[in-house]
């Protein structure tokens, strides 16, 4: 009886703690109440509404104000970063709204991104390594499906190649993972203490069943040995979709990086092959982006090349790397609803059909060239913040240690700064500089409230970056130690 | 080693047992067999049916569609049952006043209702339907007449050709 008491203790205590998952279960609740109205009202026929999403968003916003209580709580980065995350769903579904005459599928559009964005919230959260792999999952076939949204020929070909390299990467990271659970027999990373002590075995089967691991979460912040899926995929997703994709993965696995970070870096290999890792990204997609014609593309391969600003930022301090993560999430989004508002109105999403639309278009251009100096990361946007604070951080790491490789990441990061200059640049020289011969293109009407929504985006960046007091003071708010 | 990793030793020994007896019963058949192929003994054996085309032929999108909603019940059932005998232990639900059977319950009762929704979901959408495609007549008019065509269909048909090889 001993064990019973124990058992009902042991119940009462894990029905306690379920109030801390209430904004995941008011976002399940929110995807089965979409879905159930999607049933109800229409079908094969009557294609889903726009106000479904209107619905999903009730949800979202519901779920924002709950997670505002459990980070009060908390507040560590986790929690921090689901607030973020959640931000992030908001905006993508504001976003997709003021397109009134939606996409085909309104409604599955709607429910599968609430499945990406649990995925997401999961990995944020857990630290065992069974959840870590079902958020991944949620969020990765999720993450398939919406990429073959566009219903054309290139979105069908990409969503098959993400899922090919995804499907291989959850493979071995799987692998790598059932390898670990084998040495340590036990799932909670908290407990992986022993990692380097088990001496049973030897340290290469251990560093072995860690990169494996590694390998599948470095495939889904796109870092480059693992990121050639995301220029197609970035190519033929819907742009809102896209800007989903370059922020909402991302951040979810760096949080659960951090996570980790204790347990697996012990290995110096680990950490050399994510140094490694970040210098890479860093060049490669900086100087594929120089040669890209189309403007998805080339973003593309400059949030390639993001991922490895992001892993500087990891290896200097959590405060930069939040300060870092919160502007790539708002440049992201501006960036890419800038470039979904001339698709929308010009239909064209080649940099070179840009020619002459400063003219046509001053506030969308102007828009256009701070969020790319934002990007780029020059004053006055609040992107020059973040790039500081981040290699401040990474100098201040090499001072005290010493680390050639420290100096290498500042180095390397300062040099790909320059490098980006010149694609980034690229959007304005078209747009205001060189001269056309009047092409004469189809003006289809746009959102003016999506042009109002991005233009407040990139009044906070610039707010940023003359008032950082305020997001410091929230970033403060969190307790690192943890 | 410790005693979960040495359990695996059972699933090796279930592992070589398994080769062992599949290589040895085919090995007995090819040593005791009469050999006497013929073409019809040769084809894949697909529940009777004769095979048509390769392997590499396109399968009906469809088909996936109802193997994906097989899977979801075939894969509710595979949890169901371990559940009914975990979680039905008469004991534990009187030591903990009941609360372990609403626990229980109410986890499954969420995770059928959502399985449920899955299939709500294909039928109501009409994934579920066979309707067949229209084949639209073609208004191509070929120098061919229509009879020429036709006999050269019953000529080959598979009725009248279907002879007795020697």
């Amino acid at each position: 009886m001993e064990y019973a008491s124990q058992l009902n203790n042991q119940l009462q205590n894990t029905i306690a703690l379920l109030s801390g998952y209430w904004p995941e279960f008011i976002i399940v609740i929110g995807l089965v109440v979409t879905l159930i109205i999607d049933l109800i009202f229409f079908n094969k026929e009557k294609n889903s509404n726009w106000w479904i999403g209107f619905v999903n968003l009730v949800f979202l916003i519901l779920a924002f104000t709950k997670q505002v209580d459990v980070y009060s709580y908390f507040s560590n980065l986790g929690e921090f970063m689901k607030l973020v995350l959640l931000f992030a769903g908001v905006l993508f579904i504001v976003f997709s709204l003021t397109q009134t005459h939606q996409t085909k599928k309104a409604g599955e559009y709607y429910i599968i991104f609430n499945g990406l964005l649990i995925g997401a919230l999961l990995i944020a959260k857990s630290t065992n390594l069974l959840v870590i792999y079902l958020g991944i999952e949620m969020m990765s076939i999720s993450a398939y499906v919406l990429s073959a949204f566009s219903f054309n020929k290139n979105s069908a070909e990409a969503s098959l190649k993400y899922l090919l390299f995804g499907a291989v990467s959850s493979a071995f990271m799987l692998f790598g993972m059932s390898l670990l659970y084998g040495f340590t027999q036990t799932l909670n990373i908290n407990d992986f203490e022993l990692l380097h002590t088990v001496k049973v075995i030897g340290d290469l089967p251990i560093k072995l069943a860690v990169f494996m691991t590694m390998f599948g979460f470095l495939f889904k912040i796109a870092a480059t040995p693992m990121h050639i899926w995301s220029p197609d995929v970035y190519e033929a997703t819907p742009t809102f979709v896209v800007a989903a994709f370059s922020v909402i993965p991302k951040l979810a696995v760096f949080v659960l990086l951090f996570n980790i970070a204790d347990k697996f870096l012990v290995f110096p290999e680990v950490e050399l092959l994510l140094q490694f890792t970040a210098i890479l990204s860093l060049t490669i997609g900086n100087f594929a982006a120089l040669w890209q014609k189309n403007a998805k593309r080339m973003l593309a391969y400059s949030s390639i090349a993001h991922t490895g600003f992001l892993l500087i930022a990891f290896f200097a301090n959590m405060q930069s790397f939040v300060f870092y993560g919160l502007v790539y999430l708002i440049m992201n989004f501006a960036v890419f609803g800038l470039v979904k508002v001339v698709e929308q109105k010009f239909s064209i999403t080649d940099i070179e059909q840009y020619i002459g639309l400063g003219k046509k278009i001053p506030l969308i251009g102007v828009l256009f060239v701070v969020a790319l100096i934002s990007l780029t990361g020059l004053p006055p946007t609040a992107g020059f913040t973040a790039k500081i604070l981040v290699f401040s951080g990474i100098w201040e790491k090499y001072l005290t240690n010493h680390n050639p490789v420290y100096l290498s990441l500042f180095v390397f990061g300062l040099f790909n700064t320059v490098v980006s200059l010149f694609y980034y640049l690229k959007i304005p020289y078209f747009m205001f500089i060189k001269k056309s011969n009047e092409v004469i293109l189809n003006e289809h009407k746009s959102s003016t409230v999506l042009t109002y929504l991005i233009g407040s985006l990139v009044f906070v960046l610039i707010l940023c970056f003359f008032l950082p007091n305020s997001l410091m003071d929230m970033i403060y708010s969190i307790n690192f130690a943890q | 080693m410790s005693n979960e990793t040495a359990s695996f030793g059972e699933i090796l020994i279930y592992l070589i047992g398994g080769i062992v007896f599949i290589s040895g019963g085919l090995f007995t058949a090819w040593i005791i067999r009469p050999k006497r192929p013929n073409e019809e003994k040769l084809t894949t054996y697909e529940s009777g049916e004769d095979p048509l085309g390769g392997a590499w032929g396109q399968v009906n999108i469809r088909f996936y569609v109802i193997a994906l909603i097989f899977l979801l019940f075939e894969v509710e059932i595979v949890f169901l049952f371990p559940w009914a005998t975990v979680f039905g232990r008469e004991e534990l639900i009187e030591a903990t006043d009941g609360l372990w059977g609403w626990v229980a319950l109410s986890e499954m009762f969420v995770f059928i209702f959502i399985l449920a929704l899955g299939l709500a979901y294909a039928w109501r959408k009409g994934y579920l339907e066979w309707d067949k495609p229209e084949i639209k007549p073609s208004d191509f008019k070929g120098p061919v007449p229509t009879e020429k065509y036709n006999a050269i269909n019953h000529k080959y048909s598979k009725f009248t050709s279907e002879q007795p090889k020697k």
